[in-house]
């Protein structure tokens, strides 16, 4: 009797609290790497990363907005949107972002390195502004799901929350393996590209809207995931080289991987207590960052 | 059969880049524009290659407007050489060269296109290194040998053209007679070719047409040996007529 309610015990925390997680992790870190592969691809740097230039800032930013502000300025809203008032401000938050992003570089120079990492420093600068006086009028629940948001974490995902984004998610992965060949092609150059026939702007418009959707769902269930999306793709490329056709499935796999494996320490390093996984990506993609600087100097700068 | 400018004007603002501009690259035939640095060369080329739109006049390929054409069905009949062409991934030559394959997706026929133009360039020995390694020549031909391969898949009909805007820049000599052999034999084989050069020897010893530019306008043209006159030369650079005429005699001596 005893051992019979020990399993099902078990079986009830698998199902109720880890099968959700497992697949949570798997989604966003599927998505989160090929949105880093794609963007870095969009924007021919390597250096890119949806963390890096601010479309993960921009998407807890429209959380933030929506938990702090959402009941004062859109109630409206709130109560159509529902559930999915989060993901929406995740997706919008995003999407802003990674326009406002793309519109700058174009403005100072497509092509410098410096330029897109100067972009990514102003969206993240009015990101952290806007973020901080949200924290300053939060009340104090408020405050704590702002936090959370903010440091990242698989440990809040329920089965009511996840096929919606898990979809969204898998979409982006998915619907963006198409724009591989036209990425590789866009490697040589815009000119270069639209000269072996590429659709250029229609490849843009699909990588923008994929990598915020993605980024959003992303964002919107499990907060502010970092360097996920710089490291998976660069270390496929490392091994296999820069074609999209295989960077963008195997940074899907290997960006699982990572924030299972991340997942795995936040939980049991410090067990009972449960370290934020942002934390614990930033911490190990800070420095993997300021190595991939050093590599690409020259080149970038 | 002929990709050709109509009294094309192109504007900037209140500039205009060239001005009135009629000319036929046609099947069978290399053409080479030569002109000073700013008289609308590249202009030229990148009307011709689709990138710039006319302000006045009409650019046509084969009797139909260019703009007219997709992207992809630009590409299946025009391939393009730019002067520089970066790149921050590490994409390996055999791999830049196979990029020709874009625009016929999976119609692309396996028929070896991308190993000959790589072996036309001479770039076997270089085929599995890192592009973003290669020093600007050695870039430069691999762009050459990935437009080749690019027309090589588009097949002999109808006609395909070959743009490339200073082609031999980055080359030492050896190679720049090697690019413009390939170009040479690309045309005789059917094909047709405009080059930008600087220099009046290799484009005495490779072009069937000249064109010279001045000033965003067309101060010359005909074959090499008619239209490379020191006069000419002295008015197009704007340089002594004396030294010109040292540089329109053969430069080496036999």
């Amino acid at each position: 009797m005893a051992i019979g309610s020990a399993a099902s015990q078990a079986t009830q925390i698998v199902q109720a609290i880890r099968l959700p997680r497992l697949i949570l992790g798997l989604c966003v870190g599927a998505a989160l790497g090929v949105c880093g592969a794609a963007l870095q691809g969009l924007f021919r740097n390597p250096l890119a990363d949806p963390t890096i230039i601010g479309v993960s800032g921009g998407g807890v930013l429209g959380v933030g907005l929506v938990i702090v502000a959402g009941k004062a300025l859109a109630p409206g809203f709130l109560a159509v949107a529902g559930v999915y008032a989060l993901p929406l401000g995740a997706f919008a938050g995003s999407m802003i972002a990674i326009v406002a992003v793309y519109a700058l570089s174009r403005l100072t120079g497509m092509t410098s390195g410096s330029s897109l990492i100067l972009s990514g420093i102003a969206i993240n600068a009015v990101v952290a502004g806007a973020l901080g006086y949200l924290t300053f009028i939060a009340f104090d629940d408020q405050l704590r799901e702002l936090i959370f948001w903010q440091l990242g974490s698989l440990g809040r995902v329920m089965w009511e929350s996840l096929p919606p984004a898990a979809l969204l998610m898998g979409a982006s992965v998915l619907l963006m393996f198409r724009s591989a060949s036209a990425l590789n092609v866009y490697l040589l150059g815009e000119r270069e590209a639209v000269h072996l026939g590429v659709n250029v702007e229609s490849m843009k418009r699909q990588v923008i809207v994929l990598t915020a959707l993605g980024v959003g769902a992303a964002v919107a269930l499990s907060g502010l995931i970092g360097f996920v999306g710089l490291a998976a793709p660069h270390i496929i490329r490392l091994f296999a080289g820069a074609d999209h056709r295989v960077v963008l499935p195997g940074s899907a796999l290997l960006g699982a991987l990572l924030v299972l494996c991340a997942d795995l320490i936040a939980r049991t390093a410090v067990a009972p207590a449960e370290l934020p996984i942002g934390v614990l990506t930033s911490a190990l993609g800070g420095p993997f960052f300021i190595w991939l600087l050093s590599r690409y100097r020259r080149e970038l700068f | 059969m002929a990709l050709e400018l109509t009294h094309v004007t192109v504007t900037a603002g209140a500039a205009r880049l060239i001005e009135s501009v009629t000319l036929k690259v046609e099947p069978g035939k290399l053409t080479v524009i030569l002109g000073a640095n700013g008289a609308g060369k590249s202009t030229v080329l990148n009307v011709l290659a689709g990138d710039l739109r006319a302000a006045q006049g009409e650019a046509l390929l084969d009797g139909r407007p260019i703009a007219a054409f997709s992207p992809r069905d630009l590409a299946m009949r025009r391939a393009v050489v730019l002067q520089h062409t970066p790149m921050n991934f590490a994409l390996c030559v055999h791999e830049v060269v196979a990029l020709a394959r874009a625009p016929f997706g999976l119609a692309a026929r396996d028929d070896g296109a991308e190993e000959r133009a790589i072996h036309a360039l001479g770039l076997a020995a270089l085929a599995g290194r890192d592009y973003g390694t290669l020093s600007g020549g050695e870039r430069q031909r691999v762009q050459i040998a990935r437009a080749l391969a690019q027309l090589w898949h588009a097949g002999d009909a109808p006609p395909t053209y070959l743009l490339m805007d200073e082609p031999t820049a980055h080359l030492d000599l050896k190679h720049q007679i090697l690019a413009l052999e390939v170009a040479r034999r690309f045309v005789d084989a059917g094909g047709s070719a405009l080059c930008i050069l600087h220099d009046l020897a290799l484009a005495r010893e490779f072009s069937d047409d000249v064109i010279l530019m001045k000033s965003g306008r067309i101060a010359a043209r005909g074959a090499a040996c008619s239209s490379l006159t020191a006069a000419m030369i002295a008015e197009v650079y704007d340089i002594p007529a004396e030294r010109a005429g040292r540089l329109a005699m053969d430069r080496v001596n036999p």
